[in-house]
């Protein structure tokens, strides 16, 4: 007589697995429209963010304060903010959906991606040195390549309020995510079509652009950078793809079970990947293990967005169009017999749902266990 | 005896006081448990007999009695057999609400002295007001937002910001326009330039001599000092077009200084740090968790201590040996410097319900010092009361947004407590000599 009960392994509970966070504690306002896009900067200090307004801005995570904006729409008329009346109203010219800071502190630069254009700048928070140092990192001859680079022009400097614009990279297709690789030289892009030219990666010190694939495997979704090999994970609606760039050839197939896979995340460590879907489920792939998830969960009532896992705890949230961030404990270990140990810890709520639109994006602080969720109404909040 | 006082619990107490303007006889009387504060109050006056009842705060073993005899005897175990000692001291009352100086951006850092009111804001300008709410003088612009302030003597001050930089500002009393004067704020003279941080300057402090010390987001504390800083050379601008022009139109009159030292060992931005009470040494906190013990001859780490939040803010209440830290994690943390690094945290105070970003001690009570937070309320706090604040001062503007936060905070005895933050306002909150009416 076994008490079935007792073969179910207890889980720890979340009080033993502090800290986490619990609790809205800023807010960062100024966006007008959907926030599609946050990213913390390694240190610590700063939080950039982008979205349908066309502004991107950068913050100070301490208190709040947007210490830096650069209105895209601006820099596309031309400098004229006369006409520009209707505040409002989007410009799908300017519509940014993706921003991530350069992973090499040494050489800081936030790429921004918008319509079909790349921007890669350096706002002016940086000291001189840093910014000497971006400055360097990006070549100023740009090569024929598969993108067309191009320099600021002169007449438009006083639209980036003091920041360095390093590179205007324009490409075929409207820009829906970006991946840095780790060293900060190359920057993928990926676009939402099935064409051979949805993935670009461009490279800084070359000032120029390749496709890395000859043929179309469906509409691409993310991409991402694997973070201690040489790595590309290309998801489209249904699968990830592990490429290894040096070899030119597949490493593996995650057989998902989703139906359209909404964003990807690779675990600090290389060896796990999060995936969220638009069909609500969070499956999370044990690469040694096995090219199918080694756990799904559908704890959301509408689409997931994006998935993260913390840069440095064992941490990792889901947010979604219901306007909650979900929380998970997950620890990951060495020995390769033991499971990560995965813990729902907290749900985080509740962004305004506006016209079904919940949380767009979310991302940790780089050191501690604070959370960063931003989504409709130009809303952006810090959970600590 | 009547059988109504059979039902009546009673003890014996002795009361004591340290003041010899309110001591009374020794002898032990009875009195009932149900008591209170206030009723206590009411019977020191008795037996004081002065024409003016004084409000009273009673100590029991340390400290500050938040509940009724009753419920202390139960909560502590003891008897009511034995004669309980109470330790009484004249109530401070809140500090009432004074006045408030309108600034056209979020205020980030207070300095006072005397009667002077100095601030900065993230517009860029450091501004000296005087009491009646003019402001007297002001700092140039140096296009970048100012984090914090400090006084180094009477006219000149010293301002940190968000790039990097750290300026000294001087005047001329000569040329401080008086009240009723009509003629606008003294533009200082931008003395002296500070270099060698590498990121934001959080904060900066001055002490009793030249020596002053700074907070960087990049890691490091700063030594500095007014007069033996070695001559360096200003940074090379790179910022483009319009700026380049802004900037070097204001240019330090003796150029630039660099530190006496850079102390790093802190792996998190510095936000505060504090001279202990032997000025050649000085504590630092960071948003690595830390509280680190600095040689400032040397620059030698002396001591580290991890807590369980980032650490926002420091003051050192040197009369007690106790370290107060302000912490992300919404609390207060009192640490003994001298203890050994294994021991813990001896007192924690709760209450605050967002991150405590700054601290200021009173000029005139050693147990007594004030926090500001970014639940934006102020509190003022007797370390010997570890339940909860003793009051909570909130801000007399409405509040526009739900985010309003308070990033600044100092207290002198001619002044009063100043706080400010994101809602523009100065405010200024002033201790009330106390009467009993207004008590409980
Ligand atoms: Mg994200």
């Amino acid at each position: 007589n076994i008490d079935p009960e007792s073969l179910i392994p207890k889980l720890p509970l979340p009080s033993e697995l502090r800290p986490f966070p619990t609790r809205c504690t800023n807010a960062f306002v100024g966006h007008k429209g959907r926030v599609r896009s946050l990213d913390a900067h390694r240190e610590g200090l700063w939080l950039a963010s982008g979205g349908d307004d066309g502004v991107v801005r950068v913050w100070e995570i301490l208190t709040g304060r947007c210490v830096w904006s650069m209105s895209l729409r601006n820099f596309n008329n031309g400098e004229t903010s006369e006409n520009d009346d209707d505040e409002d109203s989007t410009d799908e010219q300017s519509i940014i959906h993706a921003v991530a800071w350069s992973p090499n502190t040494a050489t800081p630069i936030l790429a921004v991606a918008a319509d079909t254009k790349l921007y890669l700048i350096t706002p002016p928070i940086f000291n001189p040195e840093l910014v000497e140092n971006a400055k360097n990192a990006v070549s100023q001859d740009f090569s024929e390549s598969a993108c067309v680079w191009k320099h600021c022009p002169k007449s438009l400097t006083t639209v980036l309020s003091g920041a360095v614009l390093h590179a205007v990279v324009t490409t075929q297709f409207t820009i829906k995510a970006l991946s840095w690789h780790r060293r900060g030289d190359y920057v993928a892009t990926s676009s939402s079509v099935s064409s051979n030219r949805a993935v670009i990666i461009h490279q800084l010190s070359r000032g120029a652009s390749q496709s890395p694939f000859s043929k179309a495997r469906g509409s691409i979704q993310q991409v991402s950078f694997h973070p201690t090999q040489p790595y590309l994970l290309v998801a489209t609606q249904r699968y990830v793809r592990i490429y290894n760039l040096a070899k030119q050839e597949l490493v593996k197939t995650l057989i998902t079970g989703v139906k359209w896979i909404s964003s990807i995340d690779v675990h600090p460590s290389g060896d796990h990947v999060l995936l969220g879907s638009y069909d609500r489920r969070l499956c999370w792939f044990d690469l040694d293990l096995s090219n199918k998830p080694y756990k799904t969960v559908r704890y959301h009532d509408r689409a997931i967005r994006d998935v993260s896992y913390h840069p440095t705890l064992p941490l990792f949230c889901s947010a979604s169009d219901d306007g909650n961030v979900q929380v998970f404990h997950g620890r990951v270990y060495n020995d390769l017999m033991a499971n990560p140990l995965i813990v729902p810890l907290k749900i985080l709520g509740k962004h305004k749902v506006v016209n079904s639109v919940g949380v767009l994006d979310a991302c940790w602080h780089p050191q501690e266990a604070w959370l960063f969720s931003c989504g409709a109404n130009g809303e952006i909040r810090m959970w600590t | 005896m009547s059988s109504q006082d059979e039902q009546v619990a009673q003890v014996q107490v002795r009361f004591t006081t340290r003041d010899p303007d309110y001591a009374v006889a020794d002898t032990p009387i009875l009195i009932p448990t149900t008591l209170r504060r206030y009723g206590l109050s009411q019977i020191v006056n008795h037996l004081l007999e002065k024409e003016t009842p004084t409000p009273f705060d009673f100590l029991v073993n340390g400290k500050i009695l938040t509940t009724s005899l009753d419920e202390y005897i139960v909560q502590n175990g003891l008897s009511t057999e034995s004669v309980l000692t109470l330790e009484y001291i004249p109530s401070t009352l809140p500090p009432s609400f004074l006045a408030a100086f309108p600034h056209e951006d979020w205020i980030s850092g207070i300095s006072l002295k005397d009667d002077s009111i100095l601030t900065s804001s993230y517009d860029g300008i450091a501004r000296v007001w005087n009491k009646s709410g003019k402001v007297c003088v002001t700092s140039a612009s140096l296009d970048s937002s100012l984090k914090s302030v400090a006084w180094t003597t009477d006219s000149s001050f010293l301002t940190a910001s968000l790039n990097q930089g750290i300026s000294l500002w001087s005047y001329s009393s000569a040329d401080v326009p008086m009240d009723d004067d009509e003629s606008s704020a003294v533009v200082a003279d931008y003395d002296c330039a500070f270099v060698g941080h590498e990121n934001v300057v959080e904060r900066i402090r001055t002490g009793s001599s030249t020596l002053f010390l700074s907070a960087g987001a990049d890691k490091m504390m700063g030594v500095w000092d007014l007069e033996r800083s070695p001559a360096t050379g200003l940074p090379t601008q790179t910022v483009t077009g319009k700026r380049r022009k802004k900037n070097t139109e204001v240019l330090p009159k003796n150029g630039a200084k660099a530190p006496l030292l850079m102390c790093t060992g802190h792996n998190g931005p510095v936000t505060d740090m504090v001279f202990a009470t032997d000025t050649s040494v000085a504590y630092s906190v960071s948003q690595d968790h830390t509280i680190k013990t600095w040689d400032l001859i040397t620059g030698q780490l002396v001591n580290s201590r991890i807590t369980r939040a980032p650490l926002l803010c420091i003051q050192n209440i040197g009369d007690l040996n106790l370290l107060a830290c302000g912490s992300a994690g919404r609390h207060i943390t009192l640490h003994d410097p001298r203890a050994s690094a294994e021991q813990t945290t001896s007192i924690t105070l709760n209450g605050h319900k967002n991150f405590v970003s700054g601290l200021a001690c009173s000029p005139e009570n050693p147990y007594m010092l004030a926090s500001v937070s970014h639940d934006n309320t102020t509190k003022v706090w007797d370390i010997r009361a570890t339940s909860g604040s003793l009051y909570t001062l909130s801000r007399n503007v409405q509040s526009k947004s739900t985010w309003d936060k308070l990033f600044a905070i100092d207290w002198n005895s001619s002044t009063g407590i100043v706080t400010g933050g994101t809602d523009k306002q100065l405010q200024i909150n002033q201790s009330t000599k106390g009467d009993i009416a207004s008590s409980e």
